[in-house]
């Protein structure tokens, strides 16, 4: 084993041929959902093995480079699309770890509203908040959930907080999944301190440590089953240069599949699996997200400080979040409606500007599809009331910037002019926006395997099992009924370690 | 060989690089000619390819290939390749182009745009031209972080990661521990 590697952890360069592993539960994923479940089975005495499609890439080499963070740790280079009018675009993690890897890190748990609704009109049992309580708990323990050291905030995000004060809008700090965060506002790229509290410094090593086992490089190609229901799962290890390396077989008792929101109902559907909901890969729901830049004339240098120490929730009844997020020049530079000279002018100012935006809890759904020769294909449709509402979003923002002190606003519409003032902002908002000119974009995917104890609405049961096939589970933000308004990741953590524990009670029933 | 190093052996055949770097000087600004900006962004350009699912790889290849020949149809460009059109005229087809509001080959060159100019503003010179220098910045808190608070973060992280596995309390199921299940 190469030095500096955990124990447990195994790379496509170290398999010479094809492998043949038992185990008592195969993790197909080690994101926010797989690597809770290992870690608690692990805790548990099980015996775990989690396959992961991406790398392995530890802390240290982690690094501001946007385009090498991009092919390392995102899939598809972080460039998905949502086919639909507008298109939106989105990314997932792909890397040990997953997303949390490459998340901002917010910490909030699921609104009582929403788990109310889940229980009362998705037929989820066990989910109210006094139910829940414990979970919330017990993860933002794990992960180490607090408000952020007051040295790390920047300039960007004093002057959101201070735009929202002058206009009287709600303002709260960002609970975030830290360890006294330096804020070097690398989040997306991997924290370079290991502050942030992802799953490859917290669930992984906690997994591993307690003998479970960790395939990264490895694509799980299906699901194998019997008449009895499930018996493992058969990948490939990905070569260099995307080539085709050793097969990983996996014979277990238990497979949970924790992909995310688009790969787990491809995987699932590949391998021949259907619900009787019919609901197997519907449901997709991704709270669409848009964004302005403002430039202002004071310095601001948004790349000081930490990612996200705010979040304005003014417009949180009308399933409007605000917040500024700091982008590197190249991801700011691809947006911009400019090139040659122009382009250079507008980006000269890029230690003036901040990138601000809103996220909506949307109310349109989607879908993923198998579609042979291009593998999984995501499908979205933004609702009439959702684009409304993204473009109220969006004025909203700008108007908080203008509060700040900033001096010009591009919008987010194709087309759209920059906006100078106030009423210059209102007038171009007052005529009609075309929904297909939103550029929309998002990280949060959820709902594709939805739960619920009714097997005619639900994929998966109120605990993550298949309905019909035994000794299937479903670990991720597919789970999801519907959209939950905020950041998923520890609402899929206190979900599955909730799930976790009512598998292990069950543990006999599987023979593990 | 890492995914990022893999990601970094695919590369253009010279017509399709030809026409990047054409592209690059009108989509850019105009410091992408000065020294070795446009090589490293031929560079991450193809690493950035490299990690693309091969269709979209395709997609973007064949919009180069159109728009460069497409130019033949511009008048202004009297039956010429975009990669033999004077500044002025290449300038002119790339804002005709990018005004369509309808159409494959608009869509496709915007996002053909996106591509090129992340990649300019991915080159190191350009970045400490824009006062974007976050790697010492990242060094200089990361010293502070440890020096305030060394002793909190070392017992959190031994936190996190739960029991030591050889302890006494070792792959006890979480009920018998008293944890709640």
């Amino acid at each position: 084993m190469t030095a500096g590697i955990p124990a447990g952890l195994v790379r496509e360069s170290e398999v010479a041929g094809d492998l043949r592993v038992e185990c008592a539960v195969v993790i197909v994923g080690s994101g926010a959902g797989g690597a809770t479940m290992a870690a608690e089975l692990a805790d548990a005495g099980i015996d775990v093995v989690m396959v992961e499609e991406g790398g392995y890439h530890p802390t240290e080499s982690f690094t501001a480079q946007t385009g090498r963070a991009l092919r390392t740790l995102y899939r598809d280079a972080g460039a998905g699309v949502a086919l639909g009018r507008p298109p939106v675009l989105f990314s997932e993690g792909r890397c040990v770890g997953g997303s949390t890897v490459v998340n901002g890190g917010m910490s909030w748990r699921t609104p009582a509203r929403v788990l109310e609704r889940w229980a009362s009109k998705e037929d989820v049992a066990a989910i109210s908040e006094r139910e829940m309580e414990p979970y919330f708990a017990q993860v933002e323990s794990r992960i180490s959930v607090a408000l952020q050291d007051p040295e790390t905030i920047g300039q960007d995000m004093r002057l959101l907080k201070a735009g929202a004060d002058a206009k009287g809008w709600k303002i709260i700090p960002n609970l975030r999944n830290q360890l006294h965060c330096a804020g070097t506002n690398n989040c997306t790229h991997g924290c370079p301190t290991g502050a942030k509290r992802s799953m490859l410094v917290t669930s992984i090593p906690r997994a591993l440590r307690r003998g479970a086992r960790l395939f990264a490089d490895c694509r799980v190609e299906r699901i194998t089953k019997s008449a009895r229901g499930v018996t493992g799962v058969e990948g490939r290890f990905t070569r260099p240069g995307q080539r085709r390396g050793p097969s990983l077989s996996v014979r277990a008792a238990v497979v949970v599949v924790a992909g995310g929101a688009v790969q787990t109902p491809a995987l699932l559907a590949r391998s021949g699996l259907r619900s009787a909901s019919g609901q197997l890969g519907r449901n997709l729901t991704m709270h669409p997200h848009a964004k302005v830049i403002a430039f202002f004339d004071e310095e601001v240098t948004g790349w000081k400080g930490v990612h996200q120490a705010y979040q304005v929730r003014e417009f949180a009844d009308d399933g409007i979040l605000l917040t500024a997020v700091n982008q590197p020049p190249s991801l700011i530079a691809m947006t911009l409606p400019a090139h040659g000279r122009e382009l250079g002018r507008l980006m000269a100012g890029y230690n003036h500007m901040i990138t601000a935006g809103c996220m909506i809890e949307d109310t349109g759904s989607g879908r993923v599809r198998n579609i042979p020769g291009l593998g999984p294909q995501v499908f979205y449709q933004v609702t009439d009331r959702d684009a409304d509402r993204v473009i109220r979003g969006v004025a909203q923002t700008a108007e908080l910037m203008f509060a700040a002190g900033a001096r010009r606003v591009l919008l987010p519409f194709d087309g759209a002019p920059e906006v100078r003032d106030p009423s210059a902002l209102r007038d171009a908002i007052s005529r009609p926006v075309p929904r297909r000119s939103l550029e929309l974009f998002t990280r949060h995917l959820m709902g594709t395997a939805r739960m619920s104890q009714d097997p005619r609405r639900g994929v998966v049961d109120s605990f993550g099992a298949f309905h019909g096939v035994p000794g299937l589970y479903v670990a991720d933000a597919s789970l999801f009924p519907g959209p939950i308004g905020v950041n998923p990741m520890e609402t899929i953590l206190a979900l599955v370690t909730r799930n976790a524990h009512n598998l292990i009670e069950q543990r006999s029933r599987h023979g593990i | 060989m890492s995914q990022d190093e893999a990601a970094s052996c695919w590369r253009l055949g010279r017509p399709a690089r030809r026409i990047v770097k054409r592209f690059a000087e009108v989509a850019c600004p105009p410091e992408v000619r000065a020294g070795r900006v446009m090589g490293g962004l031929v560079g991450e350009f193809e690493a950035l390819l490299g990690a693309l699912p091969t269709g979209v790889r395709w997609l973007v290849q064949g919009g180069l290939v159109a728009f460069d020949q497409g130019a033949r149809l511009y008048p202004r460009a009297r039956g010429r390749r975009f990669v033999r059109l004077a500044d002025g005229d290449a300038d002119a087809y790339f804002r005709a182009i990018l005004a369509r509001r309808r159409g494959g080959l608009a869509a496709s060159v915007q996002r053909i745009k996106g591509l090129v100019v992340f990649c300019y503003y991915e080159q190191p010179e350009v970045k400490e031209q824009l006062g974007y220098r976050p790697d010492g910045y990242i060094a200089e808190v990361s010293r502070r972080r440890l020096s305030r608070y060394g002793a909190q973060i070392r017992a959190g992280e031994a936190a996190s990661l739960g029991p030591d596995p050889d302890g006494p309390d070792a792959m006890t199921p979480p009920a018998a521990r008293g944890d709640r299940s």
